[in-house]
């Protein structure tokens, strides 16, 4: 009977924190298109929708890590990496391309997940290492070149081309979207990720077999900053090695922005998707009105710091 | 048979001297230059800096906590000791820029302690702060120091031995002697090793956490005042990937990043270690890049090492 009554004031915060966010999303689109003529246009609105696509899938894929508990610095990296190997490899043949690319990519998540899952290291300075690991094969990879391949293949279409007026990075990201809602909410798997970031001995001991878990979580990021890497590099044509890095920091605030708590086990890909659509509103809108970079990533530290901060009130409430 | 068991056993637990010793021959074979005794004391004097750090992060470390803010709070101490020339003199331009680490430090500390924050996510709050705070206060640009006197904080020699060196070997002494000789000392340790056990025991967990922080604010401090007294100018690029090297390094001399573990000397050679790894890829004359890839795969390494190491500890303990 407490378990149960203990859910439902759980659910209930998880509940009105979700609200509050949306209230928040919604005023700040009032707030921009009063500030800006220019915000409420359909072309603005697709260029956040473009904009967002690129750390959004990220930020899907590194929910499922924060949801057990650990964190993916390495993300930006990665996608420096697969970014550049993806617009090299055209010269050989697309799928090629393609393939190699999600080879390295589940292969790098597998070592993160393994490092974190299995041997229990800390996912914070393992993945950091990683992060400036996989940065240096980046750079090494170009030899410190920007790559300039003008590659017309049929990939381009990926950055580039439009479903029923829909640019196909937006597809590809509700697509991530809707997968990732599935296998969160609807199956097992989901509910053992869960499991595992909110009590893990609760978990071992139901018989679910946390390293295992923890370690598919960073595969799926993987795979996620593979998806985005294509996207960023058809849609732009060219790779630059350091290009990854930015994306790290606009998709992990606004994981926990969103809601998805770093301790783990709340949260989920809904959050995240607010949490998307505010960092890419508040980006927008910066840009309208002109603020200069050094106040943006200011301001964007400061939304973190306090997302973190309402994570670590909240959690401390439900505790 | 015994006698190898005996070697075995300082092998293991020595791991870290015997790395150093090892990469010294390998350097020393490689570059003839390596063994000299002119670059052997410019590793030391470049080792100051960051060593000084890894003091004052040792004493964080071992208390449980961790502290990424320091590179940056290197950057800014740096940057008031010199930018402040153009108001006040060298000697308080200095001391602000001390009382600006140690203030730092302290706001670490009750982050984690008061407000309860995560050490990892607190002073990398501060580490965002601080970067944002570094560039507008320098608008991006380099400065330069107004008096020349300033220069004498590196360059100033006492028996022909820089200032720096003198530092450094004062602050090993008196921090070897607080954490091994004294009660706070051991409280630290304490602290490090179990923090509910401590405050069960009514030690003022707070008070001492908040004081390791502040001593490495303080450390940051004074390495900024050295490093921005050698190089002779102030600019935003500083401490950029201090945090890193100084961490690993005293992680991989053996300072837990668990914690309750480790001591000085175990931050010392790590220091020494990454700082000859330095300086011997100089000679080496390696591209950027392979830099990233090393620094990538020796943090990796060090943190597998110290997970390894915790894990035997506490099989033994069993």
């Amino acid at each position: 009977m407490r378990a149960i009554s203990l859910n439902t004031k759980r659910h209930f915060f998880d509940v009105i924190k979700k609200q509050i966010l949306l209230f928040v999303l919604i005023a700040l689109v009032i707030i921009a298109s009063l500030v800006s003529d220019v915000f409420l246009t359909v072309d603005n609105l697709l260029n956040i929708l473009r904009q967002v696509t690129i750390f959004g899938i990220i930020s899907f894929g590194l929910t499922f890590v924060l949801l057990t508990g650990n964190i993916d610095l390495s993300v930006g990296s990665i996608v420096s990496l697969i970014s550049v190997m993806f617009v090299d490899l055209q010269r050989y043949n697309p799928v090629l391309a393609v393939l190699a690319c999600l080879v390295v990519g589940l292969a790098i998540g597998l070592f993160n997940g393994f490092i974190v899952g299995k041997l229990g290291v800390n996912s914070t300075i393992s993945t950091l290492a990683m992060m400036i690991l996989i940065q240096g094969l980046a750079m090494f990879y170009t030899k410190g070149y920007g790559i300039f391949v003008n590659f017309n293949s049929s990939l381009l279409f990926i950055g580039r081309g439009y479903v029923l007026h829909i640019p196909m990075p937006v597809i590809i990201f509700l697509f991530v979207l809707f997968i990732s809602y599935i296998l969160l909410q609807k199956t097992v798997l989901g509910k053992r990720i869960y499991a595992t970031g909110g009590k893990e001995q609760v978990a071992i001991l139901y018989g679910i077999k946390t390293s295992n878990i923890k370690m598919l979580v960073y595969v799926i990021s993987g795979v996620c900053c593979v998806i985005s890497a294509f996207i960023l590099s058809a849609r732009i044509g060219d790779a630059r090695p350091e290009q990854g890095a930015i994306y790290l920091f606009d998709a992990i605030t606004a994981v926990i922005l969103g809601g998805t708590s770093l301790y783990g086990g709340k949260g989920g890909v809904i959050n995240t998707l607010i949490g998307i659509l505010i960092i890419g509103i508040l980006g927008n809108f910066f840009v309208l009105i002109g603020i200069e970079y050094f106040y943006q990533l200011f301001f964007k530290g400061l939304i973190l710091i306090l997302a973190v901060w309402i994570d670590i009130r909240t959690r401390g409430e439900n505790q | 048979m015994k006698s190898l068991g005996f070697l075995k056993k300082i092998a293991e637990e020595q791991l870290p001297l015997l790395l150093l010793l090892l990469l010294i021959a390998f350097f020393s074979i490689f570059s003839p230059i390596f063994f000299s005794f002119q670059n052997l004391f410019n590793v030391i004097f470049q080792i100051t800096i960051n060593g000084i750090m890894a003091i004052g992060i040792t004493f964080v470390m071992i208390g449980g906590g961790f502290d990424l803010s320091i590179g940056y709070t290197m950057a800014l101490s740096a940057i008031l000791a010199v930018n402040l020339q153009s108001h006040f003199n060298v000697f308080f331009s200095c001391l602000i820029a001390i009382i600006a680490g140690i203030f730092i430090g302290f706001i670490n500390g009750i982050f984690v302690t008061k407000l309860k924050i995560n050490p990892f996510i607190a002073t990398l709050g501060m580490f965002i702060t601080l970067n944002g705070l570094i560039l507008w206060y320098t608008g991006g640009y380099h400065n330069f120091p107004k008096y020349f006197s300033f220069k004498y904080i590196s360059y100033g020699k006492l028996f022909y031995i820089p200032f720096p060196i003198w530092i450094f070997i004062l602050f090993i002494i008196i921090a070897y002697i607080i954490l091994a000789k004294t009660k706070l000392g051991k409280r630290i340790y304490a602290i490090g090793g179990s923090e509910d056990i401590c405050r069960i025991f009514g030690l003022n967990v707070d008070r001492i956490k908040i004081f390791t922080y502040m001593i490495s604010g303080f450390t940051a401090a004074i390495s900024g005042l050295i490093i921005a007294s050698w190089s002779n100018v102030s600019t935003p690029e500083f401490g950029k990937n201090t945090m890193f090297i100084v961490i690993g390094a005293v992680v991989l001399g053996g300072v837990s990043l668990e914690g309750g573990v480790g001591g000085i000397f175990n931050a010392i050679v790590g220091i020494l270690i990454f700082g000859i790894i330095q300086n011997g890829l100089g000679f080496l004359n390696l591209v950027a890049y392979y830099q990233y890839i090393i620094w990538g795969s020796l943090l990796l390494i060090v943190v597998i090492a110290d997970r390894y190491r915790a894990i035997r500890r506490r099989r033994m303990q069993m």
